[in-house]
């Protein structure tokens, strides 16, 4: 295993050379020109702990079913829905269920054996053993330059622990390489608009500058100053590199951030909107194609007071079905997350799709899921897994029950509807017979 | 004295002189000079001052091909690119009388003259060539007699053959000697000090160090090795520690056994370890950890895990990262082991069998391969974040030998800009540690200004003038509401600015700042440190000792150290020659390990002795141990136990001679599958001799052997070489390499090649003609040793990779007073450093035109042919509304009439020292003038100039005198072109 820990990726990221022009200014990425293909864009969003099944899933198949309480925050995007149910994760292996249950949800794989043990399991489980499927898109994206992007893919997370291990990592870049999510909005408005903050920076001192030059080039000799003379000339290139680009505005106003907002559970709320806001014009502003919203972990013990509910999420998940206190606090904390997913669609539904037309919305397939069907059984069964959007060639507006099929196979219907053709993906055994059918018919 | 009247206004190329007027010493520090001998006429020329100063005394006519001498001087004052100072030429011309009646006679027929008629028309008039007819430089390296030869036969080109021999030979003569030959070139472009930017090494220093500077510096101590923790069952909370203890590496294999029997469960355990890691030189490092179980490496930043390892995942059981660290610093480390795994703990975990366990922690040095930490680069203390840019630059230019700040471009640019980011996003995320500054905004602002003129004034190593801080500090301030962001824009500013990004740019001359500026530069390569600053503060940077007494200081750094070793890896160009590999077949015992392991030998030699008292120069070419450890010993002959550490040994007695015949060094000038004379004498003869050879004009791959399967590696190479032109420079590198002959590929001692006795005789024909014969390293090491041309190399060499500058630019006394201190000090490397600081601390002048001149005694240092011009440049000096030194020039009454018209000089305190010893006191108003004296007869030529306003226009008046007599006149107002100046007849 090799890593380099270091600002050099950062700064590839945030150099502000005039190739990078385009992106501190949110100009279209070169992929608007002459695009063959619609955009199409990918975000999958987490939560933990499984759901309380009889409060989500709707009970008639096809176009004619009616949304259940936990759902209800979709109504506004019925046409634009798709609930998958009978969605399995068969995959076994090392770890506990909450580990396993995020580790091979994207990956489709089992977890390496190692050193995390699990509540439930006698086999100390490490790292997943494959890719997950939101970096295998993004890959491919990122291969073609029709649809590559600064970053290709950004992982957004809401109040996921600051710890890595198997149960708080979702996105593998590859086996044995987890992805960590960015918790903090200014982190991540650093990594999006640092860039922009420092050109202006930059555009503010050159006056001084070039002042600087002038005074220093006349104290020193005729012969060097010629070499004074050539940097000066070089700085005032630049100069006039950020004044163009400056006055250039094309893409989506720069965000504002309301400022001073705390990790912890209670600010979710407003973590969770500035987070979604941040995934909205990243999009708008062409910087990825790809991203992930992670709520939480599995297993998280979240509070979540500004919902009236008492107890950690994780220990309420584990009280039984009899518990009907439990289930109504279980089922307001997925109404809660779901209303999360409704704004996320709202937002990108009120955003133009720039250079094309209709909206953001049109070109995004979100994809809800959790690592659990069900908590207190910590069942992999029937794992929720939610489309919202146009950006699959889905027919949505549908509630479709499938014969539980290993969620491997959806996973390459993402990849299909993607313009990712595989035929496997994650553990072959779970492949079968291939991409889910009736999701396109 | 009759003065005839053919006053010639020169303008163009500044004419270099030679002679003794060119050595200077006349010049700068006796004040004295000649004419030559045989002139017969000669030229005042002064350029102007935004051209190199120049003045000149060019011969016209002479027997003999002589160049003219001049006086050379970079322009220095503080002059004003908005003040228009384009001065073409003011020349005066003057012609001696009694000129020589055989002179005169001679003058058709001077090579000189036969060039101008002949010759001038296609190359120029100065060998510069002609746009049209032959647009290149009338240069090259052939000797009077083959250019004489080339030139009877195919010269002019419109009539070949018109030249015959003896006019062939005097036109060949004098181009060699006026600008076709090397040292014809030298003297017409004499080395001066040039303005350069900071190399990347420098930058990436003097960033971290600045940084560095506002934290609390780290303490030193003698012990070595890591504090190791041990800790009962982690991550329990009932877990404590069981044991504390000095580490030396970190190693260990504890298998299924516990690492503190009576008091540790084997079963799940946890180890911690602190200290620092001390970076030997500046690279990539890469750290590799390994364990079956989980591990983290924090390492310099103690907020995120440098490695993480924790979650033990699959079978992987070693983790690498890579990271640049700058040498001679130290990083915090903290590194822990944990057996116990993490998640939820197992009540019942006792039925499952204990696993083993073993961690080790390894670095892989640039170029070497993975080792696990030696101790002695381990301490058990803490140490301050250190900030490593980590911005790409491009490499700096080393077409000199050295790297050397002199490329500018837009990719270099934009490095600048982008590590300026970089360190500005560095210090807003530890803006509190770093400034301090904690509280209300209101009491924030006025602190975080402080800390930003600090920063300024550390950056640029010279404190704010009120003006400076204005523009670097308040405006910024001013410009945001946002203080966070004011303390980014002044960190952009600063790091881009020309100030910081250049040397000598930042004060006023040799102001103490300045001084203390080079001294950290030339010594570290980085910025002043504090004790530094305190003494240039409190004008402790003034005498010479004072300033010796520093640089003593600042060599005992291990910043010093890490500079040093740098400069001896590339005086063995080892740093180039990353991996070295040999043929498997032949010699299967040499691998990737023992190439690292050679390294490492020569590593401890180098230090062993560098860091002993006499730091003895010619103990690296004269010592005859060698330092191995029980793999090399195997390989090269001692009887060591084969896990045995390095030692110090005597192998081959008789026959090993320091570096020069260092089995690492042996085995990298050499092929894969046999010894390289050639690439030996290339070393010998650059590195230690300091001959200039030009690479050969095709490349070509050895002989192979099979081609001649009975010759010896001495006689392929010999026969492979053995043309004409080959000889040139295989004459002299040959006999060079052959002395080391004795040392096969890898660097072992062999009497046999190919069946054949050894022939390790060798000679080399010396500068001054002298023929030196040797067999062996061993002679050849004695040889090397004494004589004056390596030592001379070696202090050119020193001097050029410490200052960037060449030691000639310092003046012609430099290198012979350097050469004499050298001897003096036995050949100690370090109070050479000492005198190198000294030298290039204490210069006459720099890019930024100091006007104060340090002086010793009242000897100008750096008595230099620019020193003249510089004198004269003082009393030119023109532009009144600005000052050139730290004293500033004497007010002028606004409208100042002609009659009162007052001399403008600066330099105060320096007075003109240039009166010929025999000369009258040349006739000067104000008081300054020079002169000249010519054998028993002397001539004072006196110089004055004048300024005087005339409404709002500045005039400036320039008279020179020969003998007390006006021989010209100028004068000069801004704004109006030159033409030819109004000469006075007499």
């Amino acid at each position: 295993m090799s890593s380099r820990i270091g600002r050099r990726d950062f700064l590839r990221d945030l150099g502000v050379g005039t190739a990078a022009l385009p992106f501190v200014l949110n100009l279209p990425s070169l992929g608007f020109a002459n695009q063959e293909r619609r955009k199409q864009r990918l975000v999958v969003m987490f939560s933990p702990n499984g759901v309380v099944p009889k409060t989500f899933w709707p009970d008639k198949e096809g176009d004619k079913f009616t949304f259940k309480e936990s759902l209800k925050p979709l109504e506004a995007f019925r046409d634009r829905t798709l609930i998958l149910h009978g969605i399995c994760d068969k995959v076994r292996g090392d770890g506990d269920q909450h580990m396993r249950g995020i580790g091979c949800l994207l990956t489709g794989i089992e977890l390496f054996p190692g050193n995390v043990l699990g509540g439930c399991t006698e086999h100390p489980a490490g790292w997943s053993r494959g890719t997950s499927i939101d970096q295998e898109i993004k890959n491919t994206f990122q291969a073609n330059p029709q649809t590559r992007t600064r970053f290709g893919s950004l992982e957004f997370g809401v109040m996921v622990a600051e710890r890595a291990d198997t149960w708080t990592r979702m996105v593998y870049s590859g086996p044995n390489k987890p992805v960590t999510p960015i918790n903090d909005p200014y982190q991540m408005f650093a990594k999006l608009y640092g860039r922009r903050k420092h050109q202006k920076n930059l555009a503010s001192v050159l006056d001084g500058l070039q002042e600087d030059f002038r005074k220093v080039s006349a104290v020193v000799g005729a012969e060097d100053r010629k070499l004074l003379d050539e940097h000066a000339a070089i700085v005032r290139e630049m100069e006039k590199e950020l004044r163009e680009a400056t006055t250039v505005t094309v893409g989506p106003a720069v965000p504002e951030l309301a400022p001073g907002i705390k990790q912890q559970d209670d600010q979710m709320p407003a973590l969770s909107k500035l987070q979604i806001d941040l995934l909205v014009n990243s999009f708008a502003a062409d910087f990825a194609r790809v991203a992930s919203l992670q709520y939480n972990h599995s297993t998280s013990d979240a509070t979540m007071p500004w919902l009236g509910v008492e107890g950690r999420h994780h220990d309420l998940s584990h009280l039984p079905d009899t518990d009907e206190k439990a289930q109504e606090k279980l089922t307001k904390i997925n109404v809660w997350f779901c209303e999360q997913l409704a704004y996320l669609a709202r937002r990108l539904a009120e955003t133009p799709e720039p250079g094309g037309g209709g909206s953001l919305l049109d070109n995004t397939l979100i994809v809800w899921t959790n690592e659990l069907g069900k908590g207190n059984d910590h069942s992999h069964d029937n794992i929720p897994f939610v489309l919202v959007g146009g950006g699959g060639d889905f027919r949505m507006g549908r509630s479709l029950k499938y014969p539980a099929v290993p969620h491997n196979r959806l996973l390459l219907s993402l990849a299909h509807a993607l313009g990712h053709p595989v035929k496997q993906f994650g553990n072959p055994d779970y492949c079968g017979d291939g991409a889910l059918p009736g999701l396109t018919g | 004295m009759r003065l005839p009247d053919s006053l010639v206004l020169a303008q163009g190329q500044p004419r270099m002189g030679r002679d003794s007027i060119a050595q200077g010493a006349a010049l700068g520090a006796k004040s004295e000079y000649r004419f030559s001998p045989e002139g017969a006429r000669f030229r005042c020329l002064y350029r102007g001052i935004s051209h190199r100063w120049c003045f000149a005394l060019p011969v016209g006519a002479l027997p003999r091909a002589n160049a003219p001498w001049a006086i050379e001087s970079r322009p220095l004052g503080a002059e004003s690119s908005t003040l228009l100072l384009r001065f073409a030429v003011i020349a005066c011309m003057m012609s001696l009388a009694l000129l020589p009646p055989a002179l005169v006679q001679a003058q058709d027929q001077s090579g000189e003259q036969i060039y101008q008629r002949r010759c001038a028309v296609c190359h120029g008039a100065d060998g510069d060539g002609t746009a049209k007819d032959y647009p290149h430089l009338l240069a090259g390296e052939r000797s009077v007699t083959e250019l004489a030869g080339f030139i009877a036969k195919m010269m002019p080109a419109d009539a070949p053959g018109d030249l015959k021999g003896p006019e062939a030979e005097r036109v060949a003569a004098y181009i060699h000697d006026a600008f076709y030959s090397n040292q014809a070139r030298e003297r017409r472009k004499p080395p001066r000090v040039e303005l350069t930017h900071l190399t990347v090494r420098q930058y990436r220093l003097a960033v971290a160090d600045l940084i560095a500077s506002f934290c609390i510096p780290g303490e030193k101590v003698a012990e070595r090795g890591l504090r190791g923790h041990y800790i009962t069952s982690v991550p329990k909370a009932e877990s404590k520690e069981a044991l504390t203890r000095l580490d030396p590496k970190i190693e260990f294999d504890f298998g299924i056994s516990s690492p503190v029997p009576d008091q540790i469960e084997p079963r799940d355990f946890g180890i911690s370890w602190m200290g620092l890691v001390f970076a030997p030189e500046t690279g990539e490092y890469e750290f590799i950890v390994r364990t079956e179980h989980g591990a983290n490496l924090f390492l310099n930043d103690m907020k995120k895990p440098f490695i993480n390892a924790w979650i033990k995942s699959g079978d992987v059981n070693e983790h690498r990262a890579t990271k640049r660290l700058l040498g001679g610093r130290t990083y915090r480390l903290e590194f822990h082991f944990t057996k116990a795994g993490t998640g939820v703990p197992k009540p019942d975990k006792e039925k499952a069998p204990i696993a083993p366990a073993s961690i080790a922690l390894e670095w892989k040095l640039p170029g070497r391969a993975a080792e696990t930490i030696p101790q002695r680069y381990l301490w058990p203390i803490h140490c301050p974040e250190i900030f490593v840019v980590e911005t790409s630059f491009p490499p700096d230019d080393r077409s000199t030998g050295f790297e050397r700040g002199t490329l500018i471009n837009k990719e270099w640019d934009q490095a600048t800009t982008d590590a300026a980011i970089e360190t500005a996003e560095y210090i807003r995320s530890r803006l509190k540690e770093l400034s301090g500054v904690d509280g209300s905004a209101a009491e924030q602002a006025p602190k975080l200004r402080d800390f930003c003129r600090q920063f300024a004034e550390r950056a640029f190593r010279h404190p704010l003038t009120p003006e400076q801080q204005q523009v670097y500090v308040d405006r910024q301030f001013e410009s945001t509401p946002d203080l966070e962001t004011a303390v980014e824009r002044v960190v952009l500013l600063v790091l881009k600015s020309p100030r910081f990004l250049y040397h000598d740019v930042g004060g006023t001359g040799n102001d103490a700042w300045q001084i203390a500026s080079r001294m950290s530069f030339v010594l570290w390569d980085s910025l002043p440190d504090q004790e530094l600053l305190t003494a240039a503060a409190a004008g402790q940077l003034a005498t010479r000792e004072q300033i010796a007494s520093q640089a003593r200081r600042m060599i005992a750094d291990p910043r010093c150290d890490v500079k040093l070793h740098e400069f001896f890896i590339q005086w063995m160009k080892l740093d180039r020659a990353r991996d070295l590999a040999k043929d498997a077949g032949l010699f299967p015992d040499f691998n990737p390990a023992v190439a690292s392991d050679l390294r490492t030998s020569l590593e401890l030699f180098l230090e062993d002795v560098l860091q002993s008292d006499k730091a003895d120069f010619r103990q690296l070419i004269l010592a005859d141990t060698l330092y191995l450890n029980g793999r090399l010993g195997r390989i090269y002959g001692a009887s060591l136990a084969d896990d045995a550490p390095f030692q110090k040994v005597i192998v081959d007695a008789g026959a090993r001679a320091g570096v020069l015949s260092h089995p690492y060094l042996m085995a990298t000038f050499a092929d894969a599958t046999a010894s390289s004379p050639i690439r030996r004498g290339v070393f010998l003869a650059r590195s230690l001799l300091g001959r200039t050879l030009r690479p050969p004009p095709d490349s070509f791959a050895p002989l192979p052997v099979s081609l001649h399967p009975d010759l010896t590696t001495r006689e392929r190479f010999a026969l492979q070489t053995n043309s004409q032109t080959c000889q040139a420079c295989h004459g002299l590198i040959n006999p060079l390499g052959f002395a080391l002959e004795r040392f096969d590929a890898l660097g072992r001692l062999r009497n046999t090649d190919n069946a054949k006795p050894i022939d390790a005789k060798g000679t080399y024909l010396s500068r001054t003609g002298r023929q030196a014969a040797f067999d062996g390293a061993r002679e050849l090491a004695t040889f090397l040793a004494g004589s004056d041309e390596t030592h001379t190399a070696f202090i050119e060499k020193l001097f050029y990779y410490a200052v960037q500058q060449p030691v000639r630019a310092f003046g012609p006394q430099a290198l012979p007073d350097l050469r004499e201190a050298f001897v003096r000090n036995e050949f100690n490397i370090r109070k050479l450093m000492e005198e190198i600081a000294v030298v290039a601390t204490r210069r006459a002048h720099g890019p930024s035109g100091s006007a104060s001149l340090p002086r010793d005694g009242g000897r100008p240092v750096g008595g230099d042919p620019c020193h003249l011009a510089w004198q004269v440049r003082k009393i030119l000096w023109l532009d009144s509304s600005r000052s050139i030194g730290p004293r500033p020039l004497p007010a002028r009454p606004a409208g100042e009439s002609d009659s009162d018209a007052r001399m403008i000089e600066s330099g105060v305190n320096s007075p003109c020292s240039m009166k010929a010893g025999e000369s009258d006191s040349p006739a000067t108003q104000g008081g300054r003038g020079l002169s000249a004296g010519r054998g028993g007869s002397s001539y004072g030529i006196s110089f004055t100039c004048r300024t005087r306003r005339q409404g709002s226009i500045d005039l400036h008046g320039f008279a020179v005198k020969l003998n007390d007599t006006d021989t010209a006149s100028a004068l000069h107002t801004p704004g109006l072109p030159f033409g030819p100046v109004p000469s006075t007849r007499h």
